[in-house]
């Protein structure tokens, strides 16, 4: 009390001062405070509107409850355990951020008795008993109190449960005015910025941003590394030596946009970028598990690649994939879309495997439209995230709601394609009956070593064909029944199963996996703690809170949804999208954090320049290749990727961006590369997945035994893209080079360098059958003098000539290996395979072989500069 | 992607000296040594893995890191307490619950769940060993326990990443990286951290063998963990080791010229992986060809030829150790056991126990064991309480208060046992240990200070223990 009264007496002092006023009000307080009476208090503050009588007022009531302060230890309390749901949303009638709420209690009464906690329901809520746990909050909404906090409650309970006259009433955070991804953004005005250096609109921020740090921009790399690099970026291939030689003729100011024009009409822009895409999509030929059937996924694959070649509209490219097949009318190609969503785990004929996949789709759309790791949620709610759980199967129950059809589709355009597995499955079958006629001859020899016990144990099905004559058996119980005479024949049984796997195959690949929305909705769940088997409470389909409103007519469904994600207001999509697109560019994004933009997450390092390109995007139509060009044709992407002195302590990740980065190639890439280089790429676009070699081991094990082609054609010399994907067992070389597993939504890969790298440039076949056509053509093209088969061998490989001294080292190396060759013409014929040529040319040709090979493995070739 | 500082243990700064001063002569130089010249100095300079001094001297020269992905259950295997039986299912006491973090248990009052195994105390320390694990008896005086671990992550992937890289987020270099990047190699032909994991790969993989900001050179190599471990080692036909010591040597001279232009440090990473690319090329199909083990030594680890397994990791760790590698890690998953523990548990103790023992048998008698440094254990433990499940699959949760590891070789001392844990194994009563005092004590044994061994990065020297860490009283002789 006296404390108190002292205190209050030392708060006025300091009021007095300034406004005259509070004198009055003061003696209110006084009198309120010797009567010890907390609710004269409270009528007292309810009569005022004076900001200064309420801080007033605090300051007593917290004095009083000596122990507890209210700002740093009660309303944190409430806010990360309560609030949530009693706070405007008033669950059950009960809202703790008032201070009149906190006293009237909701519809079953009352929540506290003051001066008395162990009165207080409140207590009995968020505690519980010895053998139930708390009610409050549900393990759906939050965490449980800690003991502590219980604590502070009780402290604050008996003290009176006093509430600061400062809080009229606790401001939940607001993730959409406290967190930058969460506010709505428009087109900043352009920062100046000087003309010698500035291409467009974005070196205005980057410049803007080095002036105030005092760094200068680098210049622009020369013409040759920048033709390499914009060709490698937008298209994944190399340019040809004509493309340079073109390319370097024109010496108008805008031959490096006209380059661009011819590198954006390309139809391997869309191979390119769909890589990317699909990374993030998980997208992979298999189901993974233990099983990891074949699934048919590779129309959805050229949907993507069309998609972005045609420069579908972005928001339209996003709701095609997320609800195509809502949409009215919906085509073929806008159902195929869909198949954005078939990459996810389980299968959706078993229920708590269906439930899995839901799960997962749920994880895809935030990672990938919105950089939300919203999958954390499926557990428990974070306090710092901005998805509840709730809220988490809110966004689930969106997506709940399909069936996941395979659709049959006309294939009549890749009988190229086809051909493949049906020859497969000829060859197979052929083996396959010759077992069979082998058998056939076995089978009185079987019959005669059959023992009661043994026919006992033979299926009825098979003991009535025995019974039958030869000629009154269907070819289907005689085959049956050969299968039975072979069945200790491993050989054979495995033959049996690849062909049986061939088979599958053959018959899924006419078919898509698509979604299609159920007429009847399903009811969701939340699962508790995100155990499927532990549904707690329904909930209905509804966007999460942090985010813009979408009004719908009823209840919104899956196209709602899609619709919401492009809509004007969303805050997410478009600066998620360009930062994604920038970090393909510059190695990171604006946001370091591409996979992330959530509370958590640093800001942008050019918060206004994302914002503008974002906003470009929206306001132009959504036009995709717009931005790529506006990147492409900046200055700060045509900088040079040299490594700066006075750059290495104050910027070394050139978050400033006053370089551009050197960055290794990803697997396929290198791969593409190569064979562009060797010129045997095989540039054909879509199609049937490709089985180039791999080393037998790879497939052992499997339960699957779809067999792997192992291809030497044409097929065996497509792109990247194109490489049948097995979720269980990736081709060895994708792992080597950071291919994602496909397991969970990539967003960035991963750019490592080992000498397992080095081993697979230097050995693997497909690079020895690289370097081997490589120097056929480097032979044939170049002309005659050992000089100009160099300049050709180095301007195909990195897109420039050589340097003197590069010239004299590869000279040098040249000379040699071809007097070692030529010493032991029998080497030269194992590394050329060809016995028949003369010994000059045969050492010749290995000489080349050689040289190719030292360019196929050098950092500069897989790396784009 | 990540530039070199200037911190003296660093040999990137010296190496880029060299680089612009010799430029073309690099390769040459570079690939003289390993044919046989003397050419030490210079080799120091070039290799990032070339051996260092320790900052004192050095108990261990090698580690193999055993480490069992999931959280193995001490409880079951090597913490014995008999209180769980006796009050197998009464609710835990309160007390001892309070504050204490599980992952999935959500019951107010858990039940204490006892352990089916017979515990026997073995060998002349009297060291109490779960039935599980017949093998590990014979060398159970080799252990130095910690029972009394402290970790704080309950969830997988972020407590594997801050028992071995000592941040919860990936992007650290892990400790192979930092124990290589410290003490570079033994090995010239082999690489200095090299990781095999038993089991599906863990979703933090890649960061726990990561060089986060260090050179990429200090990155774990990984073997494949299905047929043969190491692909392409072998050269096209035709080409012969000269005309391939020719190219490798022009591969790099040219990268030499273009890391002289872009200085970018992943060129001269890559130089150094080229290097060594080519030794590995003779030497690793030695490493990974088992033909010359005898039928004795494959049998007693329980390998099968030709077929991959947790024991065969085991054998290639020992003759990694043995060919100079310095950091092995051999990871193995599935010891997460929220349900059906007693079912799952006794497979894979017999994957474990065997190849286990008899590698500390095997380093032993070759003499190995006194300089390499056997670490065993997960990112957590598992709790004394019952994880409830349908049908009776009991299982136990993530158990982060407290767990055991054990030590053997490289100076840990045989015999030793530190700290102890409460009746029911719950919490630390003597000694607790900290995650960044084992992190500091293997450091420790390797003769590097974990205040000392830094790196310099966006202006901060980074420690693997942050500002943590205490080397472990008790356990090294």
């Amino acid at each position: 009390m006296d404390r108190g009264a002292f205190f209050i007496q030392g708060s006025l002092v300091l009021i007095d001062s300034r406004f005259s006023r509070v004198m009055l009000v003061e003696l209110y307080v006084t009198a309120s405070v010797m009567n010890n009476n907390s609710k004269i208090i409270r009528t007292i503050l309810r009569l005022s509107s004076c900001q200064l009588l309420l801080a007033l007022a605090y300051s007593t009531a917290a004095a009083v409850a000596d122990e507890v302060d209210f700002t740093t230890q009660v309303q944190p309390l409430l806010t990360n355990h309560c609030l949530r749901c009693h706070g405007p949303d008033e669950k059950g009638g009960l809202r703790l951020d008032t201070q009149q709420g906190l006293l009237k209690g909701g519809f079953s009464g009352p929540v506290i008795v003051a001066n008395s906690a162990t009165e207080s329901p409140l207590i009995e809520l968020v505690v519980g008993d010895s053998t139930e746990p708390p009610l409050m909050p549900p393990p759906d909404e939050g965490d449980p109190l800690s003991p502590a906090e219980v604590e502070t409650l009780r402290n604050w309970i008996n003290a009176g449960a006093p509430w600061p006259s400062t809080i009229a009433q606790i401001e939940l955070p607001d993730l959409r005015q406290q967190h930058w991804a969460f506010q709505e953004f428009s087109r900043p005005d352009l920062p100046d910025a000087s003309a010698t250096h500035s291409h467009n609109e974005i070196d205005h921020f980057v410049l803007a941003r080095l002036s105030a740090e005092n760094i200068a921009p680098s210049p622009s790399a020369d013409r040759v590394t920048l033709l390499r690099r914009a060709t490698l970026d937008l298209l994944g291939t190399p340019p040809s030596p004509n493309d340079i030689e073109r390319y370097l003729q024109d010496t108008s100011p805008d031959a490096y946009e006209r380059a661009l024009d011819r590198l954006f009409a390309s139809p391997h822009f869309g191979e390119r970028w769909a890589r990317h895409w699909l990374d993030g999509a998980c997208y992979a030929d298999s189901e993974g598990f233990e099983t990891d059937h074949f699934r048919s996924v590779w129309r959805y694959r050229d949907w993507v690649i069309a998609a972005l070649n045609q420069d579908l509209g972005f928001d339209h490219f996003v709701i095609e994939q997320v609800a195509g097949d809502m949409l009215p009318n919906a085509t073929l190609s806008q159902k195929i879309a869909t198949g954005f969503y078939r990459h996810n785990r389980g299968n959706s004929a078993h229920e708590p495997s269906r439930l899995q996949g839901v799960i997962d789709r749920v994880n895809v759309t935030g990672t990938v439209f919105m950089a939300l790791t919203i999958g954390c949620a499926q557990c428990h709610s974070h306090k710092f995230d901005p998805i509840s759980q709730r809220e988490f199967y809110q966004v689930f129950a969106f997506f709940n709601n399909s069936v996941d059809p395979q659709i049959e589709v006309d294939i009549s355009e890749y009988e190229v394609d086809r051909n493949r597995f049906e020859a497969k499955f000829l060859q197979l079958q052929a083996q396959y009956q010759a077992y069979h006629r082998q058998f056939e001859s076995e089978y009185e020899q079987w019959l005669a070593a059959l023992t009661d016990e043994d026919l006992a144990q033979l299926p009825e099905e098979i003991r009535q064909t025995i019974e039958l004559p030869l000629q009154e058996r269907s070819p289907e119980q005689q085959m049956k029944l050969l299968d039975k005479v072979g069945r200790n024949n491993k050989q054979f049984f495995l033959l049996k199963q690849n062909l049986n796997a061939v088979a599958a195959h053959r018959e899924k690949i006419a078919t898509a996996l698509v979604l299609e929305e159920r007429e009847t909705p399903r009811t969701t769940n939340v699962f508790v703690r995100g155990v499927i088997s532990n549904p707690g409470p329904e909930v209905q389909p509804a966007f999460p809170r942090a985010l813009p409103a979408f009004p719908t007519e009823g209840q919104p469904n899956r196209l709602n949804f899609a619709q919401w994600l492009v809509s004007p207001t969303h805050p997410l999509t478009a600066r998620v999208t360009v930062n994604r697109i920038w970090q393909q560019y510059f190695g990171l994004g604006l946001v370091e954090t591409e996979n992330d933009f959530g509370v958590q997450s640093p800001p942008p390092t050019h918060p206004l320049l994302l914002n503008f390109l974002a906003a470009q995007l929206r306001g132009e139509g959504w036009q995709i290749k717009r931005l790529h060009r506006r990147i492409v044709s900046s200055a700060t992407y045509r900088q040079s990727s040299h490594l700066r002195e006075d750059l290495v302590a104050v910027d070394p990740r050139n978050r400033l961006l006053a370089r551009q980065r050197r960055l290794r190639l990803e697997a396929e890439v290198i791969r593409d590369q190569a064979l562009a280089v060797s010129g045997t790429l095989n540039r054909r676009i879509g199609g049937l997945t490709v089985f180039p070699y791999q080393t037998q081991d790879v497939m052992d094990g499997r339960a699957d035994k779809s067999p792997w082609l192992n291809e030497t054609g044409a097929s065996s010399l497509r792109r990247g893209i194109y490489m049948h994907f097995w979720r269980l067992t990736p081709h060895p070389y994708m792992k080597l080079f950071d291919v994602p597993t496909a397991a969970e939504p990539c967003t960035r890969r991963k750019r490592s360098n080992t000498p397992m790298q080095a081993l697979a440039l230097l050995n693997h076949s497909w690079f020895q059958q690289f370097s081997r056509a490589f120097a056929q053509r480097i032979v044939a093209e170049a002309g005659p003098t050992i000089e100009r088969r160099i300049h050709f061998a180095m301007l195909t490989a990195v897109g420039r000539p050589p340097s003197p001294l590069e010239q004299q080292t590869l000279a040098t190396l040249y000379d040699n290996i071809y007097q070692s060759m030529r010493h032991d013409i029998s080497r030269a014929q194992m590394l050329t395979g060809d016995e028949d040529a003369s010994a000059e040319n045969c050492s010749e040709l290995a000489t080349w072989i050689t040289i190719a090979r030292t360019l196929l493995n050098l950092d500069e070739f897989i790396t784009r500069e | 992607m990540t530039p070199d500082s200037p911190n003296s243990c660093s040999p990137s700064v010296s190496r880029r000296q060299f680089l612009e001063e010799c430029g073309i002569g690099l390769g040459s130089i570079a690939l003289a040594s390993q044919v046989g010249h003397d050419a030490q100095a210079t080799e120091a300079s070039i290799n990032p893995m070339a051996p260092k001094l320790a900052h004192f001297a050095a108990r261990a020269k090698h580690v193999i890191y055993l480490f069992m992905m999931g959280g193995p259950s001490q409880l079951d295997l090597f913490d014995y307490k008999p209180a769980l039986n006796k009050y197998h299912d009464h609710p835990i006491p309160m007390s001892y619950i309070e504050g204490a973090r599980f992952e999935q248990i959500r019951e107010k009052q858990p039940k204490i769940l006892g352990s089916p195994y017979k515990f026997k105390q073995y060998g002349e320390t009297g060291t109490f060993l779960s039935d599980r694990l017949p093998f590990m008896q014979d060398v159970v005086d080799e252990l130095a326990f910690v029972r009394t671990i402290r970790t704080y992550e309950t969830v997988h992937p972020l407590a594997q990443l801050f028992l071995l890289t000592g941040l919860k987020t990936a992007g650290r270099p892990s400790l192979g990286s930092w124990v290589t990047y410290g003490l570079g190699s033994e090995s010239e032909d082999l690489p200095g951290f090299v990781s095999l994991v038993h089991g599906a790969v863990p979703q933090a993989h890649d960061g726990l063998i990561s060089n986060g900001f260090l050179s990429s050179s200090y990155h774990g190599v990984a073997l494949r963990n299905q047929g043969t471990p190491i692909l392409n080692l072998q050269r096209p036909a035709g080409i012969n080791a000269a005309d391939e010591q020719q190219i490798i040597q022009a591969i790099n001279t040219l990268n030499a010229a273009r890391f002289k232009r872009s200085q970018d440090p992943e060129i001269s990473a890559r130089m150094a992986a080229y290097e060594l690319a080519f030794k590995m090329q003779s030497s690793a199909p030695d490493l990974i060809d088992l033909e010359d083990e005898t039928q004795t030594t494959l049998d007693s680890y329980g390998v099968e030829p030709g077929k991959a397994s947790f024991a065969r990791d085991c054998l290639l760790a020992r003759r990694m150790v043995e060919r100079g590698v310095r950091f092995v890690q051999l990871s193995m998953g599935d010891w997460d056991h929220h349900g059906s523990i007693f079912r799952d548990l006794p497979p894979l103790c017999q994957q474990m126990d065997q190849p286990v023992a008899a590698l500390l048998k095997d380093l032993k008698q070759r003499g190995l064991l006194e300089d390499t440094l056997v670490v065993w254990g997960g990112e957590f433990g598992r709790t004394p309480v019952a994880q409830p499940q349908m049908n009776a699959a009991i299982g136990r949760d993530h158990h982060v208060h407290s767990f055991t590891m054990w030590f053997a070789g490289g100076g840990a001392k045989a015999g030793a046992n530190v700290g102890a844990t409460d009746e029911l194994g719950f919490h630390a009563v003597e000694n607790e240990v900290q995650v960044q005092d084992v992190q500091a004590t293997i450091l420790h044994l390797l003769g590097l200070d974990h205040e000392q061994l830094t790196y310099r990065f966006q202006g901060r020297d980074f420690r693997l223990t942050d500002v943590h860490g205490h080397v472990i009283d008790g356990i090294f002789s």
